[in-house]
């Protein structure tokens, strides 16, 4: 019983880290991420996670065409340089910013509808440290066309 | 000690078969390919974030293009939320008076848009999704809602909000199916200005909701227990057979920045083959979804 009891506390334990982890997140993705949008009208996806350092993750995104997109890539400062890249469905980066100073945006327009894949990718360190992680949110806005 | 063993199998159990979940998932998601060199990391090691649809806000600017004039008839009636007590169906249709509003926005009806508000406000309610994750904006909007170049962003921000709620919560089938019910509002929209003129930049984004329906039959695929998605899953496979036949092709992408405006640009040549009768055929079976799921 008390071994039965020990198990629900170190579960109840795991998904409380794990809940207060995914709330920080969503409350770093408002105050520290959404506001670099601006002047971009949000298209209203939260797309945010808590990522480890080696990490990939990536998203695969529908562009329409003729819009005029701003890419926020925001990951939480103890992740380090993390780099995005977006890549077409032949696989073609289109962008990645290690070229561009480790920007976290991208603004650009989309000629033609595209479906594009933004591979956010968190560096390893050599530490040897805690494995470090930390919350990184990709969110996408567009210009109002009236 | 043996109780400690006990503890230890249980701990290590729930990790396998967390893991295990994870690998599956890791490879259901893996959607793209890469070079071969990078294509071993990325089996490794890559995550997909999260599903991602567009919000009726980015659906209804398609509608944008169209210059045609705003007919209250495409709408879902605001009488008809009486009509809705099963949470999936309040939540479907939570999605299509969502798209609802965008159109309202879209053709400054604020009388209408005030009116499908409430509307929300209410289903918010209905779904319990807690004042500060929707109703708090939502009163926002009622006070901006002369301000028409804030109420798009307010809308975002509501989508946003009851989306974070829902997937924090364990409540992944809710946001599912209102993105479902955005986007087959969306597309009623779409095919029904369409077969009212002929406007090749509206045919062309109804084609270009091929990649959207990839996505989508992906999520409703994963709930289709559910009794509300069992009912439109037919009609879905229908469409994904039209649409199969719908031809998209592409250029390779080139980036281009103008140097006097500084905006850089992904050009591409993209020729779209999307027939009449493919057409209508996609016209019909929204037609047969959207009745589903709004009477």
């Amino acid at each position: 019983m008390k071994t039965a009891n020990t198990f629900i506390l170190l579960l109840g334990f795991l998904i409380g880290i794990n809940s207060i982890a995914t709330a920080q997140c969503k409350t770093f993705t408002k105050n520290d991420c959404k506001p670099r949008l601006d002047p971009y009208i949000y298209n209203g996806q939260l797309n945010s996670a808590v990522l480890n350092e080696g990490d990939i993750a990536e998203l695969m995104l529908t562009f329409y065409s003729n819009q005029d997109y701003r890419i926020v890539v925001c990951a939480a400062p103890e992740l380090g340089k993390i780099v995005f890249r977006l890549v077409d469905e032949k696989g073609q980066e289109l962008f990645t910013s290690k070229d561009h100073d480790f920007t976290e945006i991208w603004d650009f327009r989309t000629k033609s509808t595209q479906q594009l894949v933004v591979e956010v990718s968190v560096p390893e360190s050599n530490s040897g440290e805690l494995i470090k992680s930390g919350c990184v949110s990709i969110l996408v806005g567009f210009l109002d066309k009236q | 000690m043996k109780h400690l063993k006990f503890l230890f199998f249980l701990v290590f159990s729930a990790l396998i078969i967390s893991s295990c979940n994870n690998k599956k998932e890791t490879q259901k998601k893996d959607v793209i390919s890469f070079d071969s060199e990078k294509d071993l990391v990325h089996e490794k090691t890559v995550k997909k974030v999260f599903f991602n649809l567009p919000s009726p806000i980015e659906i209804t600017q398609t509608i944008l293009a169209t210059k045609s004039t705003y007919n209250p008839e495409l709408l879902n009636p605001v009488s008809n939320l009486s009509n809705y007590s099963s949470s999936s169906d309040l939540a479907l249709n939570f999605g299509v008076y969502g798209a609802d509003l965008c159109y309202c926005r879209v053709y400054d009806q604020l009388q209408s848009a005030i009116a499908y508000l409430a509307v929300i406000r209410k289903l918010t309610t209905q779904l319990q999704i807690p004042e500060d994750a929707g109703a708090e904006t939502i009163n926002r909007i009622e006070e901006n809602i002369g301000n028409r170049d804030s109420i798009f962003q307010i809308i975002s921000e509501t989508y946003a909000e009851a989306d974070g709620y829902l997937k924090e919560n364990d409540r992944e089938l809710t946001a599912a199916l209102i993105l479902i019910g955005g986007w087959v509002e969306g597309m009623h929209f779409a095919v029904n200005l369409q077969s009212n003129q002929n406007n090749q930049a509206l045919i062309n984004s109804i084609a270009e909701q091929k990649y959207s329906l990839d996505n989508l039959i992906s999520l409703i695929e994963e709930y289709q227990d559910n009794a509300a998605i069992a009912e439109i899953y037919p009609f879905f496979e229908k469409l994904v057979l039209v649409y199969s036949n719908v031809t998209i092709t592409r250029d390779k992408s080139v980036i281009v920045t103008d140097q006097d405006t500084k905006i850089t640009s992904i050009d591409s040549e993209t020729n779209i083959q999307i027939t009449k009768e493919q057409l209508i055929e996609i016209k019909n079976l929204i037609g047969e979804i959207r009745t589903k799921i709004v009477s």
